[in-house]
């Protein structure tokens, strides 16, 4: 199976000869050369995942100058605190799209006066992966194929996570604009991460027969 | 807020993973986990899939002067103080079926056996180039306090024959992969994490004698699937699955 690129386009390239290693591998010696101080790893970085983030961050922001200037104040968050980055606990990856994430997100609240903004960078540092093979395989998939399996959600799962996800509102808010009881919003939300997570796992016959075995496993 | 419950905290997952808890919800449900012995484990499988929705956004190349703005505060951006923060409580459950089971790791008379029916057995069969090859992996092991670790599977039975930093897969009944097919050798961590460890395709008849590339010290697991040519990440349900025992 052939793996997913990043863009390529914006491959360096030092990067573009990380192809005969892991990827995991090579972000790893990136992240620790970044941790000494060296910006050109940081560059390395932007060019393997700028083009991701700049997709996450028009998703939620849908302005292009916005979307550019999340990017940049996501890759220096990057570069400041990598020193606190645990790269047991995930990727770089995913740690850099969640703060892309969530920095778009700070910029829509904070135009939604009465809602508290979150501390976006720390809860993205808190972060802990217990299924680190599906991470890996995700970052494995094309957004293609992940709208794909977003595509398959019931329309009112899909439009929740929607609304949670890439607009920033709680459940309670995706309650009100939804007009349902706060139970039923926030199930929606479950049902959906729940459901996604089950379609990941089938698309891919190594997760599905470890999580065959895993649940055999617990029993 | 008051403290959660575990039921709460497991209804609350979803919202808390995608962010749509408000700030005193979010700062309930962060320590609640981080006290809590329970496993909470849809919470923290959820967070994985997560990921994904950030995953779905089509990439955007952005224009060169970002880049060039970005390398500049580089530059002139100091890097917060090294050194991560302290132990986080919030336990990351291993990768349940990561959990060693019976791990065979022979003794020394055990090993002396194996060598003497591995003779045998390719005496019997006239191969003399792969009885010394076989050989001197074993007699190797015997003298510097290596390893082996059983393999038994309807794919095949042999022993990884460890021997300080090298690692070989020696085994038999392994049947040739279909037409153009290969087996691909794998080593998965504790987090479940496989990474390859190189290649082999048998003939029919013959012993397996690969090289297993990879630092073992780190591996839970080693497995074999088959492929369609070298791969990043198993594309099939393993075909030799052996746990390996944790280093000492």
């Amino acid at each position: 199976m052939p793996t997913t690129e990043p863009n390529v386009s914006t491959l360096s390239d030092g990067a573009a000869e990380s192809t005969a290693e892991s990827t995991a591998e090579f972000d790893r010696r990136l992240v620790s050369r970044i941790q000494m101080g060296d910006g050109d790893a940081l560059g390395e970085l932007y060019d393997r995942y700028a083009a991701l983030a700049l997709g996450v961050a028009l998703r939620v922001v849908h302005d292009p100058d916005v979307a550019e200037d999340i990017v940049h104040d996501a890759f220096l968050a990057v570069w400041r605190k990598i020193g606190g980055f645990d790269a047991t606990r995930g990727s770089v990856r995913s740690w850099l799209l969640a703060i892309v994430r969530n920095r778009g997100i700070d910029r829509l609240r904070a135009q939604r006066p009465t809602i508290e903004v979150g501390e976006a960078d720390e809860q993205a540092l808190l972060r802990t992966d217990a299924d680190p093979t599906l991470a890996a395989a995700i970052e494995q998939m094309s957004s293609a194929q992940l709208r794909a399996a977003l595509d398959v959600l019931p329309d009112e799962q899909r439009q929740a996570i929607e609304l949670a996800y890439f607009q920033g509102h709680t459940y309670r808010q995706i309650a009100e604009i939804t007009g349902v009881p706060q139970g039923t919003a926030n199930g929606r939300l479950r049902l959906a991460l729940q459901k996604l997570r089950s379609l990941l796992i089938a698309a891919d016959p190594w997760l599905a027969s470890r999580d065959e075995a895993g649940r055999a496993t617990d029993g | 807020m008051a403290e959660l419950s575990c039921e709460r905290v497991d209804e609350l997952a979803a919202a808390y993973s995608l962010g749509a808890l408000d700030r005193g919800e979010t700062r309930a449900v962060v320590d609640h986990l981080r006290d809590c012995r329970s496993a909470h484990a849809e919470a923290h499988r959820l967070r994985s899939t997560v990921d994904a929705l950030a995953g779905s956004a089509p990439p955007v190349t952005p224009r060169p002067e970002l880049r060039e703005r970005l390398m500049a505060s580089v530059a002139r951006t100091p890097q917060d103080a090294a050194g991560r923060p302290s132990p986080e409580p919030m336990r990351a459950r291993p990768f349940d079926w990561l959990r060693p089971r019976a791990v065979q790791v022979f003794g020394v008379a055990a090993m002396a056996a194996v060598v003497l029916l591995a003779v045998v057995a390719l005496q019997l069969q006239g191969r003399v180039g792969e009885r010394d090859a076989t050989l001197r992996a074993i007699a190797s092991v015997l003298s510097s306090g290596g390893s082996l670790t059983r393999v038994d599977s309807a794919a095949g039975r042999g022993y990884l024959v460890r021997n300080g930093a090298t690692t070989t897969l020696v085994a038999s009944g392994v049947q040739p992969p279909a037409a153009g097919k290969i087996y691909e050798m794998w080593l998965i961590d504790a987090s479940g994490v496989p990474t390859s460890a190189g290649v082999f395709t048998p003939r029919a008849g013959d012993l397996v004698v690969a090289d297993v590339s990879g630092n073992l010290s780190r591996a839970r697991t080693f497995a074999v699937t088959v492929e369609r040519g070298r791969v990043e990440r198993p594309t099939s349900e393993p075909i030799i699955v052996v746990p390996l025992s944790a280093p000492q």
